[in-house]
């Protein structure tokens, strides 16, 4: 962990977005629905191997494709496409391979607009054991509620947090959640390891980013490479704000 | 019939169809529309508004620097033919004249943004070439106008595809503005429809 999370009064608070690690990062266009795809879901695959590194096709149905890249996963449907990538260090680099996918997508599907554009970053910040994370978010001042006292005969804190602001042409949704629980993985006989199973205990808060456009956006207002690191700024800059008010 | 009357591009849109009335046709062909094609679409009869480019990116400044360049830099080339159009209507050409050489002043730097995108780069290049190919001679009211239109269609879409590029460039040549340098024309004899299309 890179700060200490609890305060002078021994509540568990957040100082910046920088305690946490950025886990997904997904990017996602919707638009009329592109009966195109039908007849060019080959072409599209096509063009992306020119675009992406080892593009392996893992489901292909008449409304919806997944492939799979070095740079992420692309998700090709009828009514909307996604690139999702668990390892962004860069979201120059990012914002590129979604250029390469969403141009490929525009110009085969024939989409002169898309009706939403969002960006969505998923981080989490793990906490030691005798913190639990359910309880962490619960102490997060997000609310003016009472802690006193237990609501709905579950839990005297909140364990999950939503909340949403939406203008005409922007909105965006954070999501403060406790992931809590075990993983255990059993090794087949095959793994010549010296242990057979491996227990880990999760415990980590989750903050999850949606931020996406309310208007419709022409395709030619939209590019990803610039979008995307201006909109990460965004996120970084209002989340920073938020966790300076409550702590 | 439901219709409804869209002030911006002067235009009766009904049912996802637009038509153009007699004489708002007429008046079309006398002096072209300031606006550029109205950056919104019909949807059940209801008119959707497109979101605004600032709106859409809230902090240009951690874009690529180019980026965040070329979109203040076409926010003060707008503002230059505005004034242009403006004094060129009350009849004064030479003030016309004197923004529209600013106006050209600034179309060096736009280029230099040219990593936007092929379509940025063809409008401001074919821009540049129609400043040239008038060798001085000053710009009438249409051909303004149409620089104008021209200019606010790329502020609203700066990173628009080099096809979308096209339909703008056919504009500057429709306001009679001559796009290919003359000794390209002389080679091919005479002004083509690929010439037309702008130079890569």
């Amino acid at each position: 962990m890179k700060q200490s999370h609890m305060d002078n009064s021994k509540r568990f608070s957040i100082a910046s977005l920088s305690d946490f690690q950025l886990r997904r990062v997904v990017c996602e266009v919707r638009y009329e629905d592109a009966f195109l795809l039908f007849d060019r879901t080959g072409a599209i695959f096509h063009s992306l191997k020119q675009s992406f590194t080892n593009l392996k096709v893992t489901n292909a149905t008449p409304t919806s494709s997944t492939f799979e890249s070095k740079e992420g996963t692309i998700v090709v449907e009828i009514g909307q496409s996604r690139l999702v990538s668990d390892r962004v260090t860069d979201f120059e680099k990012f914002g590129e391979a979604c250029r390469k996918f969403f141009s490929d997508i525009t110009s085969h599907l024939e989409i002169t607009s898309f009706t939403r554009v969002g960006l969505r970053l998923v981080y989490f910040l793990p906490l030691p054991l005798e913190l639990p994370a359910s309880s962490a978010v619960g102490q997060l001042k997000l609310l003016a509620l009472s802690t006193e006292k237990e609501r709905f005969k579950a839990s005297a804190t909140p364990t999950e947090v939503l909340m949403r602001w939406q203008g005409q042409s922007t909105g965006t949704m954070i999501r403060l959640a406790g992931e809590m629980g075990v993983l255990d993985i059993e090794l087949p006989p095959e793994v010549e390891t010296e242990k057979r199973a491996v227990r880990k205990d999760v415990n980590s808060v989750i903050l999850d980013v949606d931020h996406y456009t309310v208007a419709p956006v022409l395709v030619g207002q939209w590019n990803p490479l610039f979008w995307i690191p201006s909109a990460a700024h965004l996120i970084k800059k209002e989340c920073n704000n938020i966790f300076e008010e409550i702590s | 019939m439901t219709a409804l009357t869209d002030s911006r591009s002067r235009r009766v849109l009904s049912f996802g169809t637009e038509r153009a009335t007699a004489s708002q046709r007429s008046s079309e062909t006398q002096m072209p529309s300031l606006e550029p094609r109205p950056v919104e679409r019909v949807e059940r009869g209801q008119v959707v508004d497109f979101i605004k480019i600032k709106q859409l990116y809230a902090s240009p400044e951690t874009a690529r620097p180019a980026f965040y360049r070329a979109l203040q830099l076409l926010d003060q080339a707008v503002s230059l033919a505005q004034s242009a159009n403006q004094a060129i209507r009350d009849s004064d050409v030479l003030e016309a004249d004197r923004k529209m050489e600013r106006l050209q002043a600034l179309l060096r730097p736009l280029f230099e943004c040219h990593e936007i995108g092929e379509g940025y780069a063809n409008i401001v290049n074919t821009i540049h070439l129609a400043f040239a190919q008038q060798a001085g001679r000053p710009l009438n009211v249409v051909q303004i106008t149409t620089i104008l239109r021209v200019l606010k269609q790329l502020s609203t879409q700066p990173v628009m595809t080099f096809e979308s590029s096209l339909e703008q460039v056919r504009e500057l040549r429709k306001a009679g503005l001559q796009i290919a340098p003359r000794a390209i024309e002389l080679l091919v004899g005479g002004p083509t429809e690929a010439l037309a299309e702008g130079l890569r």
